[in-house]
C-alpha cells in the first residue's frame, strides 16, 4: 500500500474542511412551519377533492334514482351480481381515495 | 437516541423528535448543498425543501441503508435537480474542459491559507466531482454508499475521486510544492 506523502495529508486535511457556510438558529422552526404550510395545502386540496367525490356520486345516485324509477328496474338494479364489475370500480375508487386523502399520514 | 426510535417516534407524530434528526443530520444536508449551490438565500430554501420532504417520505424508509446515505440522497437528488432548473454549472462534466481561477496572483506560502484555496478549486469543478469529493472526504461515505446516492458506478467514482485529488495537486504544486520538496 502505497504511503500517504505530506502532500496527500494536507489535501485530506483542506478536502475535510466544511464550507463556510451556516444556517440560522432557527432553521427547524422554520422547516417545521414550512411543513405545516404544506399540511394546511394538502387538507384543502383533499377536502376539495373529497367534496367533488362526494358531490359527483349523488349526482350518479340521483340520475340513476331517475332513470330506475320505476319498481322493475329498480329491483334490476339492486340486483347487484349483474353490476359486479361496477361496482368493484367504485370500490376501488373510494379505496383509492380513502388511502391517498383520507388515512394518509400528514404531518402533526 | 438511535435513529430507528427516532424515527418510530416522528412517524407518531412526536414533532420534537423531528427536530432532533434535523440537528442531527442538519450538518450533512447543509454540506451537500453548500458545496453544490451558491447563492446563500437558495442554499437555506433548498436545506428546508429536502428536510420538508425527508419528513413527507419517511413512512417510505425502511432502514434498508443508513439514514444519513437515505437523507444524503435526497439532498443530493434536489440539489442536482434545482440545478438543472436554474442551469447553472450544469454545462460541462468535463474535469479538463474547465479554466480554473487560481484567484490570487500573489499567492505565495506565507499568505497561503491552504483550505480555503482547495475550497475555492473545489467550487469550480463540475457538479459530480464535486459531489463526490463532498461525500468522501467530508462525510466520509464509502463507495458503495456514495454510489447509492449518486447513482454512478463504483468505477466512475473512483475515477472521479483520481482525477479531482490529482487537478487539485497539480493546481496547488506551484504554490506548495517547494515547502513539499523541503520535507
Amino acid at each position: 500500500m502505497k504511503k500517504k506523502t505530506n502532500f496527500d495529508q494536507r489535501l485530506d486535511v483542506a478536502l475535510g474542511q466544511p464550507p463556510r457556510y451556516s444556517l440560522p438558529d432557527d432553521f427547524s422552526d422554520r422547516v417545521l412551519q414550512k411543513i405545516a404550510l404544506r399540511r394546511q395545502a394538502t387538507d384543502k386540496r383533499a377536502g376539495y377533492v373529497l367534496w367533488g367525490a362526494t358531490a359527483g356520486f349523488v349526482a350518479l345516485a340521483t340520475v340513476c334514482f331517475a332513470l330506475f324509477l320505476d319498481r322493475e328496474s329498480l329491483l334490476k338494479v339492486l340486483d347487484i351480481s349483474e353490476w359486479a364489475v361496477l361496482t368493484g370500480v367504485l370500490v376501488a375508487v373510494f379505496q383509492v381515495l380513502d388511502h391517498k386523502l383520507l388515512q394518509r399520514k400528514l404531518p402533526t | 437516541m438511535d435513529d430507528k426510535d427516532l424515527v418510530k417516534k416522528i412517524l407518531e407524530g412526536n414533532q420534537w423528535a423531528y427536530r432532533e434528526l434535523i440537528q442531527k443530520y442538519q450538518r450533512l444536508v447543509v454540506h451537500m448543498v453548500a458545496r453544490l449551490v451558491e447563492n446563500d438565500q437558495d442554499r437555506e430554501e433548498l436545506c428546508q425543501d429536502v428536510f420538508v420532504k425527508v419528513y413527507e417520505k419517511l413512512d417510505t424508509f425502511h432502514f434498508d441503508s443508513r439514514l444519513s446515505t437515505w437523507i444524503a440522497t435526497i439532498a443530493y437528488r434536489m440539489a442536482v435537480n434545482f440545478l438543472k432548473k436554474k442551469k447553472r454549472r450544469m454545462d460541462t462534466e468535463d474535469l479538463d474542459s474547465v479554466r480554473f481561477e487560481v484567484g490570487q496572483e500573489d499567492l505565495t506560502l506565507e499568505n497561503l491559507d491552504y483550505s480555503a484555496f482547495i475550497q475555492s478549486l473545489v467550487a469550480q469543478m463540475p457538479l459530480n466531482y464535486r459531489s463526490v469529493l463532498t461525500l468522501y472526504h467530508l462525510e466520509g461515505f464509502s463507495y458503495p454508499e456514495i454510489v447509492e446516492v449518486t447513482g454512478m458506478p463504483e468505477g466512475t467514482v473512483k475515477n472521479y475521486l483520481f482525477r479531482a485529488r490529482k487537478k487539485l495537486k497539480e493546481l496547488s504544486e506551484p504554490y506548495i510544492g517547494k515547502e513539499i520538496h523541503q520535507i
